[in-house]
């Protein structure tokens, strides 16, 4: 809408408000003269008017409440699907590269990240090395991140989430992650999970984003080491089953 | 009220249980997913679906190129096609819309916006 005309609607509004607000005083005066002229009868009717008026407030009131219960429960209830789908998933599969795929995918179309890096603690070469990601090839050439260096590498030595979350444009800074939260087992630090730049439709973490993080930092290490535990498994397994089978052909 | 059979289109397995979910809660809909365009095509071959929900980017055959299939293809009754990507730039959802498709959503998916517009659109059908 052209300026102009946005302007002289603004001020069409402020001159029926104040015409309302005049005409709702005129109805109190006639209905205050009315009450002083008023026989029994005209008492009672106005009596139960007041009430009427007084419980329609109520309803109005109840009316108001209930509807901000409903946003909260959907609210709730999706963040109840969300968390749902996504601790269901991390511990779908036993297989490592799926276990990688399904926190990419939850990190990127549940909460929105487009660059994202999942590092894992390499104790003998003190380093958080990049297990999986998505857009942060150009951050870190090396794959590797020396552990209690930066924010990565002070959330891997003390454990603690950080978030950073810019209130405007000018309060940006592309080069600290947005979220970086550790990955624990049995509260030992095992990697950390990094977001360094949401998608360009995404403005902020929701509060829902924040509880899909806490559960994710809280399962992917589960996940992730399990499905390890059981590769090595696995692949010892089979040397068995190779050795007993050359056993047997002798 | 009979059930209307949404086919959900989407190469992640996250979002696919995620939408399923969301629609399932309102007991009205049978839903059958699928990973690809590809996929997809042969479930429109076989089976009767009143609204898709495809995602853009897919191994094998896209959403866009699923859409001008199904555009192409199936001229009556219009089937309602839904766009749910993470691309929420103003160029994809152009695009999008001008293939067919009757709605563009952006991942994160809102479950309450995306049961109303399901609604919505199964209504104009």
């Amino acid at each position: 809408m052209p300026q102009g005309k946005e302007t002289k609607t603004t001020d069409d509004v402020e001159v029926l408000q104040e015409r309302v607000v005049q005409l709702e005083r005129q109805v109190a005066d006639l209905e205050a003269g009315f009450a002083m002229q008023a026989t029994g009868g005209e008492k009672a009717l106005l009596d139960a008017l007041s009430e009427v008026r007084g419980r329609l407030s109520q309803v109005e009131k109840e009316n108001y409440e209930f509807a901000n219960m409903y946003v909260e429960i959907q609210e709730q209830n999706e963040a109840m699907a969300n968390l749902y789908v996504a601790s269901q998933r991390l511990h779908a599969t036993f297989d490592l590269s799926e276990v990688k795929q399904i926190i990419s995918e939850i990190l990127a179309e549940m909460v929105g990240a487009e660059e994202f890096g999942l590092f894992i603690f390499d104790k003998s070469k003190k380093k958080l090395e990049l297990l999986s990601g998505e857009g942060i090839q150009n951050r870190l050439p090396k794959n590797t991140f020396p552990t209690g260096e930066g924010v990565i590498g002070d959330v891997a030595a003390t454990g603690e989430a950080f978030f950073f979350e810019p209130k405007s444009d000018s309060e940006v800074d592309v080069n600290l992650p947005l979220a970086t939260l550790p990955m624990k087992l049995n509260d030992t630090t095992v990697g950390v999970v990094v977001i360094y730049k949401l998608l360009s439709h995404k403005k902020a973490f929701t509060p829902i984003d924040h509880q899909i993080l806490e559960l994710v930092a809280a399962h992917a290490a589960s996940a992730l080491i399990s499905a390890k535990l059981h590769g090595a498994m696995d692949r010892r397994l089979k040397t068995i089953e190779g050795f007993m089978q050359l056993m047997k052909s002798r | 009220m009979s059930h209307k059979n949404l086919l959900v289109v989407d190469d992640s397995a996250t979002t696919r249980m995620l939408i399923c979910l969301t629609l399932k809660k309102e007991g009205v809909y049978n839903i059958t997913e699928v990973a690809n365009g590809q996929e997809a095509v042969d479930k429109l071959g076989v089976e009767s679906v009143d609204c898709v929900l495809t995602d853009i980017n897919m191994p094998q055959m896209n959403g866009l190129d699923l859409i001008s299939y199904i555009r192409s293809s199936h001229s009556e009754p219009k089937v309602p096609i839904i766009i749910i990507t993470t691309q929420g730039e103003e160029a994809s959802r152009d695009e999008g819309l001008s293939k067919g498709a009757d709605a563009y959503l952006t991942k994160p998916i809102s479950g309450p916006k995306l049961v109303t517009l399901v609604k919505e659109l199964l209504q104009d059908a």
